[in-house]
């Protein structure tokens, strides 16, 4: 026990005596606070003379904590911090040390306790301390920083590139007017055509959405020997988010039976209200709907939600707000 | 200080501190960025003015004839320049008709969107599809879409519609 202590204790003093050198030559710890706090204070703002035995005082009872928050392979300087715990019963015996005896009652304010060793560590420990809320404001700046950047990043309004991204939002009306030609016309001589459509430019539930829009078309164009054109009339994104967009498309369509006069418009009207029919009804009722020349045109209202995937844009759902 | 070697701890502080203080700085950087982008407030304008156009137009699809007054009020509100005018001129007349007829007009937006926008002119244009349903004090009531064309101008700072139509169908179609 005593040996190892010992031991430990001449290591201390070497290192302290090799880097300390002059300031804390071994009969420090005789030295009063008042002369050898001025040395080695040189450079602390505040070390004068009245403070200097309260903060002493302080300063040795947290040289009590310190040696837990630090690190603990230590030589020099700060190895004489950490002592003032430990040196209390074998540094009695270590004659540099001898002074450090009067740690162990630290508390008492009349004995400056190991004023040499304190002086060192009130420096970094005031320099710590601003450091300390200097870091901890800079973190929280950070902090706020970052969280009102992401807000402002996650913002509705700023993820949505409709508009604010010209070329995407036109492409985007364009493919939608593309798709709209392609998905909502229909030719009883061709009806290849429809179904090589609806397989390669649907995906997801616009797959069931567009066979039930489209069910009474296919059923009665072959009799009806019916040509349904639709057309993208005026369209508006709403919002495109990446690869999704979502836009709102109003279209005619155009229907031309060649079965026969009277039958003709009838069945266009209904054709049209199976692929929209509520935009049908609209329509009808707001007496949008006309015939020209023998074609019959209704307007259609819906959206179209489009997904960009591997390289196109496919139809992922079709609302044609049906109550 | 004297001794910085002894004083491990004080260099990790001064570390921590750095790091800390490029942190706030690149926070501080994105910060600014994400508050000045453009794109960010060109964005927040259009959907101000969807958000007035659908409300606009709501309003001038929504009246009661037992509250024809507050009702017109409101139409006048929402509206600027022409169609404005036009709303003041025909109001006498329209009130006459609407308490003869004793409906009451009720609107649901369906969707809708901006086309184009811009924000140094303060003009816009809004695409408003809208559910109209008209109660009448006989019969039921009847429902129809209406697919709406808006133009909207700021007004001192607000978003108002300044024309207003349906989409005309046919014009376009080829056959």
């Amino acid at each position: 026990m005593s040996t190892t202590r010992h031991h430990l204790n001449r290591q201390r003093r070497l290192s302290a005596a090799r880097t300390v050198r002059a300031e804390t030559p071994p009969t420090r710890s005789a030295a009063p606070a008042s002369t050898t706090a001025p040395g080695s204070l040189g450079t602390l703002p505040a070390p004068g003379a009245p403070g200097t035995e309260p903060e002493e005082a302080a300063d040795a009872r947290l040289r009590g904590e310190s040696p837990q928050a630090e690190p603990p392979p230590e030589p020099g300087g700060t190895r004489s911090e950490a002592e003032a715990p430990q040196g209390e019963e074998p540094q009695s015996k270590s004659k540099s040390k001898s002074g450090s005896e009067p740690e162990e009652p630290g508390p008492e304010p009349g004995k400056p306790a190991a004023p040499t060793a304190a002086a060192p560590t009130r420096t970094p420990r005031l320099l710590l301390a601003v450091l300390g809320i200097l870091t901890l404001l800079l973190g929280a700046f950070a902090g706020l920083g970052f969280s009102r950047s992401a807000a402002l990043e996650d913002d509705p309004a700023g993820r949505n590139t409709a508009l604010t991204d010209l070329a995407r939002t036109s492409e985007v009306k364009g493919k939608a007017g593309e798709l709209v030609g392609s998905l909502f016309s229909y030719d009883y001589a061709d009806p290849d055509k429809a179904a090589e459509a609806a397989a390669t430019l649907l995906t997801g539930k616009a797959v069931d959405q567009h066979r039930a829009l489209l069910a009474d078309v296919r059923a009665q164009a072959p009799k009806q020997k019916l040509v349904l054109t639709t057309t993208v009339t005026d369209s508006a994104v709403e919002r495109i988010e990446g690869d999704r967009a979502r836009v709102l498309v109003y279209a005619d369509q155009a229907g031309v039976s060649t079965a026969g006069g009277p039958a003709k418009s009838k069945p266009k009207k209904q054709s049209g209200k199976d692929e929209q029919p509520d935009a049908k009804d609209g329509k009808d009722a707001a007496g949008s709907d006309s015939t020209e020349g023998g074609a019959s045109y209704a307007g259609a209202v819906f959206t179209l939600d489009l997904l960009h995937k591997d390289g196109r844009w496919l139809v992922s759902g079709i609302d044609t707000f049906g109550s | 200080m004297t001794r910085p070697i002894a004083h491990p701890l004080l260099l990790a502080a001064v570390l921590l501190t750095l790091l800390a203080g490029s942190l706030a700085a690149w926070a501080g950087w994105s910060w600014y960025g994400a508050a000045h982008e453009d794109s960010g407030g060109y964005a927040a304008e259009r959907d101000e003015v969807l958000a007035a156009g659908e409300q606009a137009v709501q309003n001038l699809n929504t009246l009661d004839h037992r509250r024809l007054s507050g009702g017109l009020d409101l139409w006048e509100q929402s509206t600027t320049g022409e169609l404005h005018e036009q709303l003041v001129g025909g109001r006498a007349d329209f009130e006459k008709q609407v308490e003869q007829a004793k409906t009451v007009t009720t609107a649901r937006v369906l969707s809708g969107a901006v086309t184009e926008l811009d924000d140094r002119a303060g003009k816009a244009r809004v695409l408003i599809a809208l559910r109209v349903t008209v109660r009448a004090p006989e019969g039921e009531p009847s429902d129809k879409d209406s697919r709406m064309v808006g133009e909207l101008t700021r007004t001192a700072g607000d978003w108002k519609l300044s024309a207003l139509g349906q989409a005309p169908v046919g014009d376009t179609a080829t056959g």
